[in-house]
């Protein structure tokens, strides 16, 4: 989708260029009219001049009268000059009767040039550049209001289309603020006619929305009550079976060892439906992940111990080492990358935990020494860290990292593995240590 | 002075049958004697009449909420261990389940042993003989006459380093962080100091057999 600029500034953009255009048009239109009109008030005014000096008998001998520069006049009486302004050595005879433009002196004139029946002949002109000038200072005048104009109709244009624009705005502001937790219907303070449809299609989408994950929560609730309790049931049977009778252990004990599988994809179907970051009900608050890292550890142990495991916990204790998490995500979390650890490595096998406090994050890292890894490797391992849900494999591990990668991205986190010291995978992850609102996110 | 019995007497209140007459015979398996009921309001009756040493409480009832049922026991001032069982989901669950009251907390499906280790702890603290001596290797702690012996001799511990040596011994296999080791030397009403942990560990260590304990870098301690 092409994305637009902002429709608030789209419009006065639009708007203004169309006045501006419009007054422009206007305002040349009204020039070329009143300077059309202005210089046949002139021409009027330059012929009556003439025709009064062609009236009046002047019979003096030729006597100059000084008029303004801007104009001259010549009156002859056959080849004799009886008056005249504006010395010139120009053969103004030849010039033709009526209206012309002359050059005299090196400037253009606009000339009349009338005579009568008993050889008097006038000449009236006109500086023809100022002319022009006066003309043309007179209409720029009236046309100065058009002008002034402009910035003050943006002005109110812009006034305008942000009072119009207003209740677009609150959409706006209530879209980018809708909570996809809570769901909650959009409501318009100011709104118009054509929004209600874009309204009414939000909201109820947001309701539907609101009661498919509802829905989804029931369902969520309603499968584990449902697949934990015959699993129990299942797995309180094969124990009590084996334990009253030994001999069946070896047909009974392949049945646990399923039902244990079972039981763990149930489980992490269904903290994969909980965690997604979509989804996710939880709030991040400041905890000091230090104990939970034991706790988890704790728990972890008598499996280690199984494989005879070694594990290990590094950390500062004179920092801080407190994170925003949920600290049932961050349990879920250690428990599947410890568990992934334990299942991949053989037996004896070394595990490092570490937490690195640095400024802006706090890095948590499960190393092992499982099989050598190479660069191949640990790209198809990456691969299938990132192919998140699509990856399943036997033993459903494909769930816990599934279920990882959730668990990072609520926490705005990054993932990176490769090959640790120890010789085998080192998974490491890094959160913000600012809050999740502060929009903090690790390039 | 606490009374010692031979063999604990649970209410199991479950209202799925198959899983009741399941853990029912692990518990009995367990030689512990067990009643079953399925309403809310007959537990509550019965931790009344005072019949039972332990309760077993699923929080999904027919008639009343399990934690509701914890409730009213605890506002009548019954002091009755009770471990709750739960299939749902919810963290919080178990949260409120302990504050309501509750002893220990157990999400089904569960394993058998973990059921009855956790009967174990209980039963150990309701002063019974029969779980009152644990023994590792050659390690022998007797938890009602506070004794220790190594190789079948005596030996005298601190008061502290008993208190250390029986929360490991009483989870063998697991670590106990020094958190919970400073925690549960904190209920005996001492004031810990940052090392007071290390320099009892390390005492104990002397009149035990080597490699005992085992320290666990950065998370505790564990008796293997």
């Amino acid at each position: 989708m092409h994305v637009m600029q902002s429709l608030r500034t789209y419009l006065t953009k639009v708007i203004t260029a169309i006045m501006v255009l419009v007054i422009s048009v206007a305002a040349y239109q009204a020039y070329q009219t009143n300077l059309s009109y202005t210089e046949q008030r002139y021409d009027a005014e330059l012929k009556t001049l003439a025709q009064l000096l062609l009236s009046v008998e002047i019979s003096a001998v030729a006597e100059q009268i000084t008029v303004d520069e801007s104009i001259l006049y010549e009156v002859w009486q056959g080849r004799t000059k009886i008056a005249s302004a504006f010395a010139n050595n120009e053969n103004t005879a030849e010039f033709p009767l009526g209206f012309s433009e002359q050059n005299i002196a090196f400037t253009r004139w606009r000339i009349f040039h009338v005579a009568n029946d008993k050889g008097k002949r006038v000449l009236v002109g006109f500086n023809s550049v100022e002319r022009f000038a006066y003309a043309d200072e007179l209409i720029s005048r009236s046309i100065v209001p058009f002008i002034v104009a402009v910035p003050l109709c943006v002005i109110a244009l812009l006034i305008a289309v942000r009072f119009a624009t207003r209740p677009l705005r609150e959409l706006e502001e209530q879209l980018l603020q809708i909570d996809f937790k809570a769901l909650k219907p959009i409501h318009l303070q100011h709104s118009f006619r054509e929004l209600r449809p874009v309204i009414n299609t939000t909201n109820g989408l947001l309701i539907k929305l609101h009661d498919s994950y509802a829905r989804e929560q029931t369902f969520s609730g309603n499968v584990a009550h449902e697949l934990r309790t015959p699993l129990a049931v299942l797995k309180i049977n094969v124990e009590n079976a084996i334990q009253q009778f030994p001999e069946t252990k070896h047909e009974l004990a392949p049945l646990g060892h399923h039902i244990d599988r079972l039981i763990n994809v149930t489980n992490q179907l269904l903290l994969l439906a909980k965690t997604h970051p979509q989804w996710y009900q939880g709030t991040l608050s400041l905890h000091s992940v230090v104990p939970q890292v034991q706790s988890v550890i704790s728990n972890m142990y008598p499996k280690l111990l199984t494989k005879r495991q070694e594990i290990e916990f590094q950390f500062d204790p004179l920092q801080s080492n407190s994170l925003h998490t949920d600290p049932h995500l961050f349990d879920l979390l250690l428990s599947n990358l410890l568990n992934n650890a334990h299942k991949y490595t053989q037996e004896a096998s070394k595990i490092e935990v570490k937490l690195n406090t640095f400024d802006q994050y706090m890095e948590l890292i499960v190393a092992d020494s499982g099989v050598l890894l190479n660069e191949q490797d640990i790209a198809k391992l990456t691969k299938r860290f990132y192919r998140g849900l699509q990856v399943q494999d036997s033993d459903g591990a494909g769930l816990g990292l599934a279920l990882i990668q959730q668990i990072v991205e609520i926490h705005n986190g990054r993932l990176q593995l490769q090959r640790s010291n120890l010789g085998g995978l080192e998974v490491s992850i890094q959160f913000p240590i600012a809050t999740l609102n502060s929009g903090a996110e690790i390039a | 002075m606490l009374q010692i019995k031979d063999s604990m007497h649970i209410l199991l209140v479950e209202d799925e049958l198959e899983l009741a007459r399941g853990i029912q015979t692990s518990l009995r398996l367990g030689h512990y004697a067990v009643s079953h009921i399925v309403q809310g309001k007959e537990a509550i009756l019965a931790a009344e009449s005072g019949d039972c040493d332990l309760m077993v409480l699923d929080l999904g009832l027919p008639d009343m909420d399990g934690l509701e049922v914890l409730k009213v026991i605890r506002a009548k001032k019954i002091a009755l261990p009770i471990i709750i069982l739960t299939a749902r989901d919810n963290v919080d669950d178990k949260i409120k389940g302990l504050d309501a009251g509750a002893d220990d907390y157990l999400a089904k499906p569960f394993a058998v042993d973990e059921l009855l280790a956790r009967v174990r702890v209980i039963e150990r603290r309701l002063g019974n003989a029969q779980t009152a001596i644990i023994t590792k290797d050659s390690v022998t702690i007797n938890t009602q006459t506070h004794t220790v012996t190594v190789a079948n001799s005596p030996v005298t511990l601190a008061k502290k380093e008993y208190m250390i040596l029986r929360a490991l011994l009483e989870r063998i296999g697991h670590i106990i962080s020094k958190s919970q080791l400073e925690s549960a030397l904190y209920a005996w009403g001492d004031e810990i100091a940052s090392n007071t942990i290390e320099v009892h560990i390390h005492n104990l260590r002397k009149k035990l057999p080597p490699n005992f304990i085992t320290t666990i870098r950065g998370v505790g301690y564990s008796i293997q």
